[in-house]
């Protein structure tokens, strides 16, 4: 008697290709404003930083040309987050200390990304030949 | 006669001879013959050892990762790296303001914009990566720096003071964001290069300093000859109106 299969069939092919899953699924088009605030001499602020490279690659930003992305540098060594403004004015803060970028994508992922899909866009029918013709007749 | 030919003698090899063993269809590998007791002896003593590196460790360090599967550190030196690192030691010593920025993802296409723009300014934009700037900086008053060099980073090198301009690029390059610079060897933050830039010049200040220095005694012969000055001003006062209506009579 077998028990049930557990376990993976294919193995993890480690954290980069894990992040650049998560940057391929990333979409700005729900946001409009994001205020990334760090200390550059805080200890806990490479993950934020590697955040926001990610954020910041030109796919990604192509997902929404309208969203603006500012970067505040703190003088008062206290701890970096992230703030997005979506475009129904809910406001997400991310505390990034204790993150690290794979969390942070993932996160992004889970709560932001899924309102995008939420607008539909207007599919276009592509016409058939017949239908032309008929056009051009009248 | 052949034979006698030399150069037929000269083709005469060694034939090695061919003597087929397998002309069964299986080979026997898993039911080998027990060997002869001299040859038992000879394998015996020529069969290879090996020790075992995990001999003697205690439970808890066998748990650990085992020691063959560990990957080595290569600290072999690359000379193209220190060459590197003495560049960067010498860009450090020889300018006046050192600006460090976070990079984000840039086109080589801006990068060049941005180092046009720079280069106008005499100022130098340069990117190394964390192993270079720790060989150069490492025990040297630099250090402190290396805790920036986290992440993808850019430095720009002049060996002018400008740190307005250098804001003011800040602005204009949005891929670039600037964290911190040295300015004639004073580690700054952002709000101090701010304030720095809002100061006004040397000679200016040290005139409001002079002022401030004399602003007690300024007060204390302001006090002592007041009502003096208020006499004088009444004095003066009267004068003008008496010329106004000497003036308005003969007029």
């Amino acid at each position: 008697m077998s028990i049930r299969f557990s376990g993976t069939l294919k193995r993890s092919a480690g954290v980069a290709s894990a992040i650049a899953k998560q940057t391929r699924l990333l979409n700005l088009k729900p946001v409009k404003n994001i205020v990334v605030k760090f200390d550059p001499f805080n200890k806990n602020v490479k993950e934020t930083r590697e955040f926001l490279f990610s954020l910041t690659g030109s796919k990604v930003l192509t997902t929404n040309i309208s969203c603006k992305i500012k970067t505040n540098i703190l003088c008062d060594r206290s701890q970096p987050s992230i703030t997005f403004t979506l475009s129904n004015n809910e406001v997400i803060v991310f505390k990034s200390a204790n993150l690290t970028n794979l969390e942070l994508l993932q996160l992004y992922n889970k709560h932001i990304t899924p309102l995008a899909s939420t607008e539909e866009p207007e599919t276009i029918v592509p016409q058939t030949k017949s239908e032309k013709k008929a056009r051009k007749k009248r | 006669m052949s034979v006698l030919n030399p150069t037929v003698c000269l083709q005469w090899r060694w034939q090695t001879s061919l003597q087929f063993v397998r002309f069964r269809k299986r080979i026997n590998i898993q039911r080998p013959a027990a060997p002869h007791y001299e040859k038992a002896k000879v394998l015996k003593v020529c069969k290879p050892y090996y020790l075992n590196p995990r001999e003697g460790m205690s439970l808890a360090d066998l748990c650990e990762k085992p020691i063959e599967v560990q990957p080595r550190n290569e600290d072999v030196e690359n000379p193209y790296e220190r060459i590197l690192a003495r560049e960067v030691l010498n860009w450090f010593n020889h300018s006046r303001l050192v600006a460090f920025f976070h990079s984000n993802p840039i086109s080589a296409e801006d990068r060049f914009r941005t180092n046009i723009m720079l280069k106008k300014q005499n100022m130098y934009l340069k990117q190394y990566g964390k192993k270079v700037m720790r060989m150069a900086l490492e025990d040297t008053k630099y250090e402190p720096v290396l805790t920036l060099f986290v992440s993808r980073n850019f430095m720009v090198f002049s060996p002018e003071l400008q740190v307005g301009k250098l804001l003011k690029l800040n602005r204009r390059i949005p891929q670039l964001i600037l964290m911190a610079a040295i300015v004639d060897d004073r580690f700054m933050s952002v709000n101090e290069l701010v304030k720095y830039s809002n100061m006004p010049d040397l000679k200016t200040a040290q005139a409001g300093l002079v002022a401030v220095l004399n602003a007690a005694a300024v007060q204390l012969t302001q006090n002592l000859t007041h009502h003096q000055q208020t006499l004088l001003g009444h004095l003066q006062k009267h004068i003008e109106l008496q010329q106004k209506m000497s003036n308005e009579e003969e007029a």
